[in-house]
């Protein structure tokens, strides 16, 4: 192992200030052994966990970094999971295989994770008969079906999902709904993506405690940082609240609005009665781009001073 | 304190030294039971710095060498003083109930 490899397990403080006497050190203590040298790798990394010492403030800003690393993980990992959903048909090909003629009444909307085909029954159609029959033209083409219960079954194939009602009150409509089910790689994608998330956030805290705390407009730079902080928790806290629920659904409908941007998603906006600013993604989208903005304009503000006060000759 | 900060203070007490030199002393005063890593070592002086326990004292070169040199500030004398003596109490403490004292 070189010494540049060895000493770019340290953070970049850690290295202008001790670089080359951590090495002269190992070379006077003799030639250092492979446990040795993993040891400085080891103790590199370590290092860069550290925050600074006796910085309460920087204790809180590392635990709300953390919580808010990991619910952006997750977003991230919930975005990588929608790429594992099944692709749904075009509301063409399911009407023409769930009805008998595709005619100019038909309603036909097509979506990525939702789409609807319906239609009016003719005349005298009992919602029931029209059911059965729709369930057997659905598993003639490949469709695995469930039961018929009061004018409504579920159908299934290639992850897919089929729900459909027929009914004659108040107007006489056949109706399919599709979404895809929710793969299981979405809820490992979500949750690898909020461990990683926290260990990132843990990681740019710590940079940022000890790029703050020797650097310039120490005091402004706090408070800036800390604001940010606050304000990307409303944020990250709604959307790890809409996960959590979509998780908790047995069987979604859909993403459960949950791929609109990084706060509450709409099942959860209905779920739990989200009024006014609460409910509107917007504010979120702002409380985001505020609290990253502060948090870069802190980092900015708290430049290097021309020596680190460890160095500073007393 | 940890053990380790402990004896790398004792061992700035006595006299500025830098990297090495600190590693030798803990090990003497800990009759060899203490090894610090380079890495642990550098670590620990920039928290005791960030704590204003010790600052640099002054830097060499020898033979193309970079010798920075270490020194207990009076804060880092005062809390080694302080954990000293609790330590002391502690022995003391354990001394007399084990009935050796």
């Amino acid at each position: 192992m070189n010494q540049t490899l060895l000493l770019a397990a340290y953070p970049a403080r850690f290295r202008r200030r001790h670089g080359t006497e951590l090495m002269t050190t190992l070379m006077e203590m003799g030639t250092p052994s492979r446990a040795d040298l993993w040891h400085v790798v080891l103790d590199g990394l370590r290092e860069r966990f550290r925050l600074p010492a006796a910085r309460p403030v920087a204790v809180l800003a590392a635990v709300l970094a953390l919580v808010i690393g990991g619910a952006v993980g997750a977003a991230a990992g919930s975005f990588a999971g929608t790429f594992g959903y099944a692709a749904l048909p075009d509301a063409r090909t399911l009407a023409g295989q769930a009805m008998p003629a595709v005619g100019p009444s038909a309603m036909l909307n097509d979506g990525d994770t939702y789409l609807t085909v319906a239609d009016t029954l003719p005349p005298g159609a009992v919602p029931a008969d029209v059911a059965e029959r729709t369930r057997r033209r659905l598993a003639a083409a490949g469709w695995t079906t469930g039961p018929v219960t009061a004018g409504h079954f579920r159908a299934a194939t290639g992850g897919v999902e089929l729900s459909v009602h027929a009914y004659d009150a108040p107007t006489s409509m056949l109706q399919v709904a599709g979404w895809p089910a929710r793969p299981a790689s979405y809820g490992w994608l979500a949750l690898g993506g909020a461990l990683l998330g926290m260990l990132a956030g843990w990681l740019l805290a710590a940079y940022a405690a000890h790029r703050i705390t020797a650097g310039r407009r120490r005091t402004a730079a706090t408070v800036l940082g800390l604001t940010g902080l606050i304000a990307l928790l409303a944020p990250s806290a709604m959307f790890t609240w809409s996960l959590a629920y979509y998780l908790t659904v047995v069987d979604p409908v859909g993403m459960g609005g949950l791929v609109t941007g990084f706060g509450p998603s709409l099942d959860l906006v209905r779920a739990v009665g989200l009024q006014g600013y609460l409910a509107v993604n917007q504010t979120y989208y702002q409380l985001t781009v505020l609290g990253l903005a502060a948090i870069a304009v802190a980092l900015i503000l708290a430049r290097p001073r021309a020596a680190a006060p460890a160095l500073r000759s007393a | 304190m940890h053990e380790s900060t402990f004896l790398i203070l004792t061992a700035l007490a006595a006299e500025p030294l830098h990297g090495y030199g600190i590693v030798q002393a803990v090990s003497v005063l800990s009759d060899g039971e203490v090894k610090l890593r380079p890495g642990t070592l550098y670590g620990a002086l920039d928290r005791l710095a960030e704590q204003e326990l010790v600052v640099v004292d002054r830097e060499e070169a020898v033979d193309g060498r970079l010798r920075r040199y270490y020194r207990l500030t009076d804060t880092g004398a005062a809390a080694l003083t302080t954990q000293a003596a609790r330590l002391r109490r502690h022995a003391v403490a354990a001394e007399r109930n084990l009935g050796l004292a």
